[in-house]
C-alpha cells in the first residue's frame, strides 16, 4: 500500500510544482492612456512591484520611440510622441520581462503620425477604439477562463491534500489507541 | 446522484428526510470508523480521493453528461469503511465545488455509502473467484447495482419529501440508467486489475494474467 501512497504523493507534488514554477517569475505589465501620456505599472506575479525596470516603447516597425524606468511602486509614465501603436516592453536587470500594446486609436489624433507607419488610424479613430476594447475584452475572457481552470485544479489538489491530512490524523489517533492497547496488555 | 442543497429544505417532510438522513449517516459513519484498522487507513484515503475526483470527471451521454461515482468499488474494497470515505469526499465536494451541500450531506452520504456496504456483502465472496471473467462480471454487477441502488435511494428520499418532488424521483432513476453501464465497465476493469496487481486489497488470491 505504501507504494500506492508514494505514487499519489509524487503525482500531487509534481503537479503542484508544475503549477507554481510556471507562475513563479511571471511578470505583468498593464498600461492605459491619459491625454498623450501612457501610464502603466509593472509587477511580478503576486503583486510585488517591479522597480527600476526599463520600459521601452517600440513602433509597429520595431523601432524605439521612447524609453523610461519604473519607480519604487513599479509605475511609469511615458509621453507619446507619435500617434501609432506603441508596443511596451518592460525588462528587469535580472532578465524578467513582459509586454503589452497600446493601440494607436487610444492616443490623441493630434499627435503626428509615425513616418513609415500606416496612416489609416486617423480615418477610423472611433472604429479603432471599439476594436481595441473588443480585443481587450477577448483577452480578459481568455484570462478569466484560464484562471478558472487553474483554481479548479488547485481545488482538486487541495481536496486530495485534505483527505491525506485526515488520513494522517486517523493514523495518529489509531496509533494512540494501539499503543494504549499494547500498554494495557503489558501492564496485565 | 447528489441531492442539491436547499432543495429538500423547502417542505417540513423534506426537512424530516434531511434529519433522518443525517442521523442514519452519522450512525453508519460511526460503525465505519469503529471498523477501521491502522493498516487500512491509506486504502481508505486513496479510495476517498478517487471518489472525490471521480465525480469531477464528466462522461458525455447524449445531450447531458454524467459522472462516475465508484461506490461499488468503494464497497468491494472498504466495506463499512466506505461510510467515512464517502462522508469526507462529499464534505470536500460540497465545500470546494458546491456539489450537494452541508444540509444534504447526511442524505447524500447514505445514497452513496449504503449501496457500497450492500455490494460489499453481496459480492465479497464472488470477487475472490479465480476466473478472470467471473471477477469482471462481479465487478460489473457491483458497479452497476451500486448506481441503481443509489438512484433508487435518491428517488426514495425525494418521494418521501413530498408530492412536489415525486416528478424528480422518476427523472433521477431514468437519468442514471446510462451511467449504470459505464460504471459497471469501469468497476469491472478496475477489479480485474486489482486482482492482478494488488489482490490483498480485496483479500483475495493473486489472479494469474491470462497470457
Amino acid at each position: 500500500m505504501s507504494r500506492t501512497l508514494l505514487t499519489v504523493f509524487t503525482f500531487c507534488s509534481t503537479a503542484l510544482l508544475a503549477v507554481s514554477s510556471a507562475n513563479a517569475h511571471r511578470m505583468d505589465l498593464i498600461a492605459h492612456v491619459h491625454g498623450s501620456e501612457i501610464h502603466g505599472e509593472a509587477h511580478f506575479h503576486g503583486g510585488i512591484a517591479a522597480k527600476d525596470a526599463t520600459v521601452t516603447a517600440l513602433d509597429p516597425a520595431g523601432e524605439k520611440i521612447g524609453e523610461t524606468e519604473t519607480d519604487e511602486q513599479g509605475a511609469f509614465t511615458l509621453v507619446a510622441k507619435f500617434c501609432c501603436d506603441h508596443r511596451l516592453v518592460v525588462k528587469t536587470a535580472d532578465g524578467h520581462g513582459a509586454q503589452c500594446t497600446i493601440a494607436a486609436g487610444q492616443l490623441p489624433s493630434s499627435l503626428p503620425p509615425r513616418a513609415g507607419a500606416a496612416d489609416h488610424h486617423h480615418a477610423s479613430h472611433e472604429h479603432d477604439q471599439s476594436e481595441s476594447i473588443r480585443a481587450d475584452l477577448a483577452s480578459l475572457r481568455e484570462q478569466l477562463h484560464g484562471y478558472e481552470q487553474k483554481t479548479r485544479l488547485r481545488d482538486v489538489l487541495g481536496g486530495i491534500g485534505y483527505i491525506l491530512g485526515i488520513a494522517g490524523i486517523a493514523f495518529y489517533l489509531l496509533g494512540l489507541r494501539r499503543r494504549q492497547a499494547d500498554q494495557g496488555a503489558t501492564d496485565k | 446522484m447528489h441531492i442539491y442543497e436547499g432543495f429538500l429544505a423547502a417542505t417540513p417532510s423534506g426537512q424530516a428526510v434531511l434529519v433522518a438522513g443525517a442521523t442514519a449517516a452519522a450512525v453508519g459513519t460511526a460503525i465505519g470508523l469503529k471498523k477501521i484498522d491502522y493498516e487500512r487507513v491509506p486504502q481508505i484515503a486513496v479510495l476517498s480521493s478517487a471518489f472525490f475526483v471521480a465525480s469531477l470527471i464528466h462522461v458525455p451521454i447524449g445531450p447531458s453528461s454524467e459522472h462516475l461515482v465508484l461506490c461499488g468499488l468503494l464497497g468491494l474494497v472498504l466495506g463499512w469503511a466506505a461510510f467515512p470515505a464517502v462522508f469526507v469526499a462529499l464534505l470536500l465536494q460540497a465545500v470546494f465545488f458546491s456539489y450537494g451541500g452541508l444540509t444534504t450531506l447526511g442524505v447524500n452520504t447514505l445514497i452513496m455509502a449504503v449501496p457500497a456496504v450492500v455490494c460489499h456483502y453481496l459480492f465479497r465472496d464472488a470477487v475472490r473467484s479465480r476466473s478472470e471473467s467471473t471477477v469482471f462480471v462481479v465487478g460489473f454487477a457491483a458497479g452497476g447495482i451500486a448506481i441503481l441502488m443509489g438512484a433508487f435511494l435518491a428517488a426514495g428520499a425525494l418521494w418521501a419529501a413530498g408530492a412536489e418532488f415525486r416528478m424528480f424521483s422518476k427523472l433521477v432513476v431514468l437519468g442514471h440508467l446510462p451511467i449504470v453501464v459505464v460504471e459497471g465497465l469501469v468497476t469491472g476493469s478496475v477489479v480485474v486489475l486489482l486482482r492482478k496487481v494488488r489482490p490483498e486489497l480485496l483479500e483475495a488470491p493473486l489472479l494469474a494474467t491470462s497470457q
